[in-house]
């Protein structure tokens, strides 16, 4: 039974008790959209095990808040949003600590496909960076509101506060990434912008 | 449309185009796999987590553990206890070693760390020197870059390079140098070349991580010094040779290693190298090296 947006409905009469149900109601019709928004956000096979992994440990421990929860999907996607920010600043840390040396940026002239991979996963590195660096609460309500598409009143009851609330995060974390990502804009509409 | 409003979709359209919804079908399949191992645990009774979970302390009170401990508590048998305990602390700092568990611990992480720095490396250049058939020596010399381009260099004794192989996510392409010869591949086992194949395991950081986790077997582990180097010994029990991998201690990133047979005393080429392979790790390398450059009038360059 799925709900707007393609959002698994989650009447409030379905009582898990039982662990079986538990899987079967709350995490098997979110299953694909809890990897997907992992892998969205960490972008590396590697940590988008670790980060599910992290998110597991955490719904285990957390079972009886998310069975009484008001929206038990929004709260177990959320988990998982917050794994794989963990994740992403975890790697932050290491590189910080490694101290690598910038690898040498080159205009992109040619139009082969290497080159194009190349310069998309430049972009892609720079907005995990800005993603890293918005507050946390800013960055899981720009993530679930963009990435998971869903509507501010779930996002308000996942992260357990006013929809005024997530609305502000949304677009104060909106127009800080604008602020950090604007040389990403092609270069008429970063005039247009200015 | 307002300015801010223009802003929010440039940077919704930005973030969803980057952020794209491609999980690669491998890796859906693995993260399957998590969730089945998940879902199993949770279908174990309440009572058989507990008992698993618990076992070993409720084994310890029934076992009669607990009135060994409450004896344990009395004041009596605490004070000379306390008093062992310090000596013992104290003998044991003033020997020094430490003990076999805490050096297998330290080993374990020096390898798990080894294994993630290069997992998460920027680039990677490695000179490779290989004992091939009819005593011949071939050198390479491999150059990867983030996310995945490789060249690799074949070289001659007389430091001629011979052939060159670019490797990006596309294709394959080779070119012999001697026959002005180009030709593309789309995988890497397509490649025939059977001068290319010593190099094959190393094509980038990841190929190395996959024979230390599932080839080599530990033997033996030194270090010299706090920060200096610690070189790991390892059976490759599939090919019966040795190999010798030397880390540097302060990025904890393989700085060389060398392969030799299993025993070499034994061999007819005692100590003899079947591959010595030099690491550098994160240098700026031009990204136009790693891709092949094709002009008119010639069919490589």
């Amino acid at each position: 039974m799925l709900g707007k947006r393609g959002w698994p409905a989650c009447p409030e009469e379905i009582f898990l008790k039982d662990e079986k149900l538990f899987f079967d109601q709350l995490i098997k019709p979110i299953e694909h959209q809890m990897m997907r928004s992992i892998w969205r956000i960490v972008r590396d096979p590697e940590m988008a095990k670790d980060a599910l992994q992290d998110s597991l440990a955490i719904i285990w421990k957390r079972l009886d808040r998310i069975r009484s929860h008001p929206n038990p999907h929004a709260l177990i996607l959320k988990i998982c949003l917050n794994a794989a920010i963990d994740s992403l600043r975890k790697r932050t840390r290491l590189r910080q600590h490694e101290k690598t040396e910038p690898l040498h940026r080159f205009p992109i002239q040619s139009d082969t496909k290497a080159y194009q991979a190349l310069e998309s996963k430049k972009i892609e590195a720079e907005i995990l960076e800005a993603i890293d660096r918005l507050p946390r609460r800013q960055a899981v309500a720009v993530l679930m509101r963009i990435i998971q598409e869903q509507p501010y009143a779930v996002i308000a009851q996942a992260m357990e506060c006013s929809e005024a609330t997530v609305r502000i995060h949304v677009s104060r974390g909106r127009a800080r990434l604008s602020q950090w990502l604007l040389h990403l804009k092609p270069a008429s509409l970063r005039e247009v912008s200015k | 449309m307002k300015k801010e409003d223009s802003d929010k979709f440039e940077i919704d359209d930005l973030l969803k185009q980057t952020l794209k919804d491609d999980l690669p079908p491998e890796l859906e399949s693995r993260m399957k796999k998590q969730l089945i191992l998940f879902r199993k645990k949770m279908d174990q009774p309440e009572q058989q987590r507990r008992e698993e979970t618990n076992g070993a302390l409720r084994r310890f009170f029934y076992g009669g553990g607990l009135k060994w401990m409450q004896w344990m508590l009395k004041k009596q048998v605490l004070a000379p206890a306390s008093i062992i305990m310090v000596v013992l602390g104290a003998v044991l700092q003033i020997t020094g070693p430490s003990s076999v568990l805490a050096e297998s611990i330290s080993i374990l992480k020096t390898s798990v760390i080894v294994s993630d720095r290069v997992s998460h490396a920027e680039s990677m250049e490695c000179s490779i020197q290989v004992l091939a058939e009819n005593e011949q020596h071939l050198k390479y010399f491999i150059q990867w870059l983030s996310p995945n381009l490789t060249r690799v260099q074949l070289i001659k004794q007389n430091q001629d390079i011979i052939k060159t192989m670019w490797i990006s996510e596309e294709e394959i392409t080779i070119a012999d140098h001697a026959t002005n010869i180009l030709r593309k591949v789309e995988k890497v086992e397509q490649i025939d070349d059977q001068e290319f194949q010593h190099a094959l395991d190393l094509l980038s950081p990841l190929d190395l991580v996959e024979q230390m986790e599932g080839k080599w077997r530990l033997k033996q582990y030194s270090q010299q010094g706090d920060c200096e180097s610690g070189t790991f010994t390892v059976a490759i029990p599939e090919e019966k040779t040795l190999l010798e991998l030397t880390v540097d201690l302060c990025t904890f990133l393989p700085t060389n290693f060398k392969k030799f047979l299993e025993d070499p005393k034994k061999e007819s080429g005692e100590g003899k190298i079947l591959m010595d392979v030099n690491f550098k790790w994160n240098t700026s390398i031009p990204t136009q090296l790693m891709l092949p450059k094709i002009t008119k009038g010639s069919s490589c360059a």
